[in-house]
């Protein structure tokens, strides 16, 4: 009987240290999505909102009707459809295309430019992109998004309103494809690093576990990040005072200390 | 048993109903008819902006009136000042010579809300532009705005009262597409800068029928006083506001009565779009 | 791992993470060329401070502006800073004003400035400021148009910034500790990783958050003199720049 109430106790010692463990996981990722960061990062509504700004600027600054955006999936061998002006608008979002078709295709395969002068004599554009948003350019001008020697995406600016495009429009928006590229890998690479840190707080180790136990209150640790940052405003000034705070409060209880 | 009105309706009553005869003219309005021979005496116009430098002898005639708004943080209150101030930006005076050039016999009045204050900003254009309302200032420029929603209904409310006392409120639009009070609201009038043209006429301008905004007039590489006594070549729809400002200066001083809509009226018909618009 | 997460967190907030320093100053770039100006600012509203401060500088002056803060009651950057409405200013050398207070920290004396305002949120955060257009023509309503559409996106590249300065800062931290678990990385996260392996002033800031973790830890005893420490710490500075402020 004694032995089986043992066991029982131990098992209960167990789930209720393994209950804390997941408390305390909890209370972390809590306190992270309250300081504002988990959960705001991952809302896609900036993120899209600038990339979607870099793209109708170059419209704007090149001087045509319509522009659209494609972001490469290298697995998948396909476009995915990121932004589109002019034409097709909301319906064509994340509408998927192959790699090796159409105009768009070349210019994501070769990370070429292409200037197309009338889309309807050419055989390289795909006739099921113009039927998919029921907006068929006559002009189109395709530049990629080159990322250290990788073709990430093509923006594509469509029907120039003054005449056909030239040199000049080709580097303006070879241009604006660098800024939407920068846009683009910043937002990939916290995405890429949110998600492992969510996997890897739920993962708890026996060992990690007794480190948690002992873990501060993370609410009043930020607060005094808060203020040391609203201290000194400029980063580098609130980080000397941090570590002029931190050496001299390490030396006064060096000093409380009760003699050995 | 007597059925009582709805209030309002009296005006339309058949008793009270009559041959409308307010100050518009019976024929086509015309821009000699508008302010023809006139130069804005008797009108107050209202400059609300960083102050007037009193000195710049592009001001001419001596400003009428001073007020400055200005938060004191310790308080929380809007102090206001009735002294003489300085133009702290170069702004105000740049717009107050606009406004001579139009209405050159207007009396102006600097209300100054703009000053080192950052914080207090929304809370001091507010009290300036309850004061000038208040004082019932007949034209009232401003060539600013504020982004902040909290303020929305205040401004609105005080644009209204405005518009209902008979006093024109004339804002600049921001350039960019934000919301941006009270050149976002009907009873204001709401001026942009026409881009770039051929010389400068400072009673060129233009009626929109898709507001906001309502008016366009010069506002690009004009030649303005600036504070500190010289002449700065600037560009902006803040300076296109004080054109219309002026403009309605002129006109009201030739035609005292006409309400705020009617003005709107007047300047579309003068607007150099408007066909059959006579010079 | 934990503390080591709220370790770095700590260190996001007090050291300037700066994600998007780069896509920022792309942004600032496209905005020169496409205007064709020799030189282009961008300035951020410190309010606690009523300062105009510069954030990043390319081409005019460089090396001077950088470390430059303006109070915001003078000058074009200021009023557009004060107002939200863009201006541009042709023959600014004839403000005699701005020439003492702002134009005498110069070397190079810009004839035209156009200033643009960045704007989140209900919120004025800075000022876009433009100089001198390099085939010397004015700058157009054109050019007023195309900067603001470029201070739009610096505007929310600095508020992304802002969020994602102490995130990052913790996945930072939990890279390094990953370990085996790095092989899962793209390919773009993992030369992070190596680049912060080897970045001194990133172990140098770590280890800085890291003894503040370890006194905060301590005990409440300590967790409290240093919470009371820095609390008036921050209500001596808000007093004195209030006091600083006053007219």
């Amino acid at each position: 009987m004694t032995e089986a109430s043992e066991e029982l106790r131990a098992e209960n010692a167990r789930l209720r240290a393994r209950v804390e463990d997941l408390e305390n996981v909890e209370i972390t990722l809590q306190a992270l999505e309250e300081a504002g960061m988990v959960g705001r990062m991952s809302g896609p509504t900036t993120e899209s909102e600038l990339v979607e700004l870099i793209v109708a600027a170059a419209e704007h600054i090149v001087g045509a009707q319509g522009s659209a955006l494609f972001l490469v999936d290298e697995v998948a061998k396909e476009l995915i459809v990121e932004v589109v002006r002019g034409g097709g608008g909301e319906s064509l979002r994340k509408f998927r295309l192959p790699l090796d078709k159409g105009i768009v295709g070349f210019c994501a395969t070769t990370g070429q430019p292409l200037v197309v002068d009338d889309a309807t004599q050419d055989p390289r554009w795909a006739a099921d992109i113009g039927d998919a948003v029921e907006y068929w350019p006559k002009t189109i001008l395709s530049v990629p998004l080159i990322v250290q020697d990788r073709v990430i995406g093509v923006l594509q600016i469509l029907d120039r309103i003054d005449g056909p495009f030239d040199a000049t429009d080709i580097e303006t928006a070879s241009h604006f494809a660098t800024l939407a590229a920068v846009a683009v890998e910043q937002h990939r690479l916290l995405r890429d690093l949110t998600e492992r840190v969510g996997s890897t707080l739920a993962d708890q180790t026996v060992e990690q576990r007794n480190e948690t136990s002992r873990s501060l209150s993370y609410g009043e640790a930020l607060s005094v990040a808060n203020s040391l940052s609203r201290i000194a405003r400029r980063g580098d000034a609130a980080g000397r005072l941090a570590e002029r705070l931190v050496g001299a409060l390490e030396r006064y209880f060096e000093t409380m200390r009760p003699a050995s | 048993m007597k059925v009582s009105l709805p209030a309002w309706s009296d005006k339309f009553s058949a008793e009270n109903l009559s041959l409308v005869s307010d100050g518009l003219p019976e024929g086509p309005i015309t821009r000699e008819w508008a302010w023809g021979n006139t130069s804005g005496r008797g009108i107050r116009v209202g400059i609300l902006d960083s102050g007037i430098d009193g000195h710049h002898p592009a001001v001419g005639k001596e400003i009428s009136g001073w007020a400055s708004f200005y938060l004191d943080r310790a308080s929380g209150e809007v102090v206001r000042s009735m002294e003489v101030h300085d133009d702290s930006f170069g702004h105000g005076t740049a717009c107050a010579d606009v406004v001579r050039r139009l209405a050159p016999e207007a009396d102006l009045v600097s209300i100054k809300v703009l000053g080192s204050n950052l914080r207090g900003r929304a809370v001091e254009f507010l009290a300036g532009l309850d004061w000038a309302i208040q004082e019932g200032l007949d034209v009232i420029n401003l060539s600013l705005g504020t982004t902040n929603s909290d303020y929305y209904a205040k401004f609105h409310r005080l644009t209204e009262e405005a518009y209902f006392r008979g006093i024109c409120i004339v804002t600049a639009v921001n350039n960019m597409p934000i919301v941006s009070y009270p050149s976002m609201y009907s009873s204001a009038f709401s001026v942009a800068c026409v881009p770039d043209r051929e010389g400068y006429d400072p009673f060129e301008f233009y009626y929109s029928s898709s507001p906001p905004p309502e008016f366009g007039a010069s506002g690009v590489g004009i030649d303005l006083a600036w504070a500190g006594g010289n002449t700065l070549s600037v560009t902006g729809n803040s300076f296109a506001a004080p054109h219309i400002a002026g403009l309605l200066a002129r006109i009201r001083s030739k035609h005292r009565d006409l309400t705020p809509f009617q003005l709107k009226t007047v300047l579309r018909a003068t607007a150099l779009n408007t066909s059959g618009a006579e010079l | 791992m934990l503390s080591l997460l709220s370790d770095a967190a700590i260190a996001g907030k007090v050291f300037d993470g700066g994600t998007h320093k780069e896509l920022l100053e792309e942004i600032v770039l496209m905005a020169r060329r496409v205007v064709g100006a020799c030189g282009a600012t961008l300035f951020l509203i410190d309010l606690e401070t009523e300062e105009l401060v510069v954030e990043l500088v390319h081409g005019g002056s460089e090396k001077e502006l950088e470390n430059l803060r303006l109070p915001v009651g003078r000058g074009i950057a200021g009023y557009v800073a004060a107002t939200g409405q863009a201006l541009a200013v042709e023959n600014v050398q004839n403000d005699v004003r701005w020439a003492q207070d702002v134009g005498a920290k110069m070397t190079y004396r810009p004839d035209r400035i156009l200033g643009v305002p960045l704007i989140r949120d209900d919120e004025i955060i800075g000022v876009l400021e433009l100089i001198d257009k390099e085939d010397g023509a004015s700058f157009s309503v054109d050019d007023i148009d195309s900067v603001s559409r470029f201070a739009i996106m610096a505007a929310i590249a600095l508020e992304q910034s802002k969020t994602a300065s102490t995130l990052t800062w913790v996945l930072r931290a939990a890279l390094a500790d990953l370990g085996d678990g790095r092989k899962t990385l793209s390919k773009v996260s993992l030369d992070q990783a190596k680049r912060l392996e080897h970045d001194p002033e990133h172990h140098q800031q770590l280890a800085v958050a890291a003894r503040l973790g370890r006194i905060l830890r301590a005990g409440p005893a300590e967790r409290r003199l240093c919470l009371e420490l820095v609390e008036s710490l921050l209500a001596f500075r808000q007093v004195s720049t209030e006091e600083q402020s006053d007219p």
